[in-house]
């Protein structure tokens, strides 16, 4: 338990009304269920990232499921799931998606041109590599960084002056 | 190259100018000193410059067009640079080595930490895409990320004023940028494309179409919104004296211009079948937007709200030349633009200049010919070249547009060359009352007078001094201006230089050991 959420806690004790900001639904069966569905729900994210440069998926959609799997755990839970600032995702997404296109771009070739080929594992048989997932995966970091920081800024509302019928 | 060859000329340039102010953007925000940002600021900025130069140098011989990711042009996205695009480029990147000087010379601790410079990079990333992108679609990309970067520069320090009128900019450009995605939607589910030679080549093929010009007359209201035409322009002059001086410049001098070089690309290069309809808007927005724009500078009483107007003016005067739509029109339009840009740079660059020196935003003291003998001269030049007054660059443009104008022959090409003269009259009297207000006169006693240092002045005056050279090589401006106009003539020339001539082929399959289907997942 966040000692934020302990704090929000002993103020309700006190208060004995929810504050703006809480999020305490205290369900133990979407607590459960959301345990797993977190997990089904990243997976099949990590899936369409994976797959995303050649067939339907892609980092834009891959980010928008893990959001939406963060958010149901942040909303089952109370606490964010990740320890670090979403926004920080932004830039290094952004410098890595630059990045991947500015490579073959330097080197003489097509801005975003992207080099693939097969290896063969004996574990997965053959599969394709791609550079564009890199790109993707920046895509990802930006879009999960985006996502993030404006559901955490709606979620965090903290009203700091009076209105008239607040009292 | 010849267009008659056929062959498209892929290179990297078109590409550069977009790719530098993006990268060093990126690379401003890490926690660097404040010595460092300036240093990388002014490099991408002056980079920046140097590309566009040398993609203008490289347009003089056909489009050049850039591949992304090395897919053929209605396939892929690709960046196309003609004169037009990389003309523009030059003047926004030219304008982005101002501004970043005059943030360099104005320190602003608190803009600065929250990323004044890394926003400007991103700002000007987004003007060059919007001038080099081959497809509606990626100019959709490009004004917004144009308008984000604006959005957060106008209300970057949150002052009151910032706040209001920034949410005001902020909702009028949000629903603009709403229609276009419309007007993309609607041109693509009508011609199949998005590309611009694409979509000129198919819409020649349909011919006249009701469903095009609608498509047509929706994208000249949102670049009209964008370009602060008459009804759609209220936001602008309460927007850009809010913001801070160097950033102020920028938008006042390239931003509008955007929705501009948007109007003439669509309505030279795309949809020129049916040009009936926009032709009139045009001429009529124009003929009113010059008025509005006259009488509002010799309204306000602040220094950047009348030069504020005077954009608003100017850019009226390049819908009326559009509207003409004729070569001669066209040409005096393209000159114009290359004045109008250079000339408002300078005159924000002044009015900064001003308002630091008298410590106040009203145009009320008096005297500073005293103080400041040079700046005095700059702005007397400016608000000729404004005005149009003959020893300017603003006179031979104007000059160029009036006669086109009356040798458009109709009833309304007429009224609107008789609005344009009267509105240069008022303007120049709006200018001359600001000079005869600032300069003029003897300075009263007590009234601060503040020592502004060199480096704030030096942008003004070697902006005033790009405003004399255009005024020297008149001649060369005009001759570009011409072949640029005789390019966007000549339909084929952007389309085949883009497409390549012959049937298009489906670009091949990448060639792999065994390349699969795409499987619906597993």
């Amino acid at each position: 338990m966040s000692p934020r959420r302990a704090a929000k806690r002993a103020v309700k004790a006190v208060a004995d009304r929810p504050q703006p900001g809480d999020l305490l639904i205290n369900d133990p069966i979407l607590k459960t269920i959301s345990r797993a569905a977190f997990a089904l729900v990243m997976l099949f994210a990590l899936l369409l990232l994976w797959r995303g440069h050649n067939a339907p998926g892609g980092g834009f959609i891959a980010g928008l499921m893990t959001v939406g799997a963060l958010i149901l755990h942040r909303i089952a839970n109370g606490d964010s799931a990740l320890r670090l600032d979403p926004v920080k995702f932004i830039p290094w997404g952004l410098a890595l998606s630059l990045t991947t296109g500015l490579v073959p771009y330097l080197l003489g070739r097509s801005f975003l041109k992207s080099d693939y080929g097969y290896i063969t594992t004996a574990l997965t048989g053959e599969f394709e590599w791609a550079t564009a997932l890199l790109f993707d995966l920046g895509v990802y970091l930006v879009v999960v960084g985006a996502g993030l920081s404006l559901a955490y800024a709606l979620i965090e509302v903290e009203p700091t002056e009076l209105v008239e019928g607040d009292r | 190259m010849n267009p008659e060859v056929g062959e498209v000329i892929t290179s990297a340039l078109p590409l550069a100018p977009i790719l530098t102010p993006l990268g060093l953007g990126l690379l401003l925000l890490l926690p660097l000193r404040r010595g460092w940002r300036v240093g990388l600021a002014l490099a991408s900025a002056l980079l920046t410059l140097i590309f566009a130069l040398l993609l203008m140098n490289a347009t003089l011989g056909g489009v050049l067009v850039s591949e992304l990711g090395g897919w053929k042009a209605p396939f892929g996205i690709v960046m196309a640079a003609d004169r037009l695009g990389s003309f523009m480029s030059a003047l926004a990147a030219l304008c982005g080595v101002f501004t970043v000087w005059l943030m360099a010379a104005q320190p602003d601790p608190v803009r600065e930490r929250h990323h004044s410079f890394a926003l400007t990079s991103f700002l000007f990333a987004g003007v060059q895409l919007s001038f080099l992108t081959g497809d509606l679609f990626n100019l959709f990309v490009a004004f917004e990320v144009m308008l984000v970067a604006s959005y957060a520069l106008a209300v970057l320090g949150s002052t009151r004023e910032q706040l209001r009128e920034g949410f005001r900019y902020i909702v009028m450009n949000l629903s603009a940028s709403a229609l276009l995605v419309v007007a993309c939607g609607l041109a693509y589910g009508t011609l199949g494309t998005l590309n611009f030679a694409h979509l000129a080549q198919r819409s020649a093929a349909l011919g006249p179409n009701t469903t095009v010009t609608a498509v047509g007359v929706l994208l000249l209201i949102v670049f009209a919104a964008k370009g602060a035409l008459f009804p759609l322009g209220f936001w602008l002059p309460g927007t850009y004296p809010a913001v801070p001086h160097a950033t102020g410049a920028f938008f006042a001098a390239v931003l509008t211009k955007v929705g501009l070089y948007a109007l003439i690309r669509v309505f030279t290069t795309v949809f020129g079948q049916d040009p009936q309809l926009p032709d009139t808007l045009l001429l009529v927005l124009g003929a009113v937007t010059m008025l509005y724009g006259a009488l509002g500078a010799l309204s306000q009483r602040e220094w950047r709200r009348i030069l504020s107007f005077t954009v608003v003016g100017s850019v009226g005067y390049l819908a009326f030349g559009l509207g003409l739509d004729s070569p001669d029109a066209l040409r005096g339009s393209l000159a114009y633009l290359a004045v109008s840009v250079v000339v408002t740079l300078a005159m924000f660059l002044i009015a900064a200049v001003a308002e630091r020196a008298s410590g106040m935003r009203l145009v009320r003291a008096r005297g500073f010919i005293e103080f400041l003998p040079l700046l005095a001269a700059c702005f007397l030049l400016c608000a000729l070249t404004v005005a149009g007054l003959p020893p300017s660059a603003g006179f031979v443009a104007k000059y160029a547009l009036i006669r086109a104008g009356l040798e458009g022959g109709t009833v309304l090409a007429g009224i609107a060359t008789a609005s344009a003269l009267i509105s240069s009259f008022i303007t120049l009297y709006a200018l001359l009352r600001v000079w005869s207000s600032f300069f003029w006169g003897r300075h009263p006693q007590g009234e601060p007078v503040r020592r502004v240092r060199w480096p704030e002045r030096l942008p003004a005056y070697l902006a005033s001094a790009l405003v004399v050279a255009l005024a020297v090589f008149a001649g060369p401006l005009l001759g570009y201006a011409r072949a640029t106009a005789d390019e966007l003539g000549s339909n084929g020339y952007y389309i085949l230089g883009v497409m390549g001539e012959g049937p298009l082929n489906l670009p091949a399959r990448p060639k792999g050991d065994d390349v699969q289907e795409p499987e619906d997942g597993p």
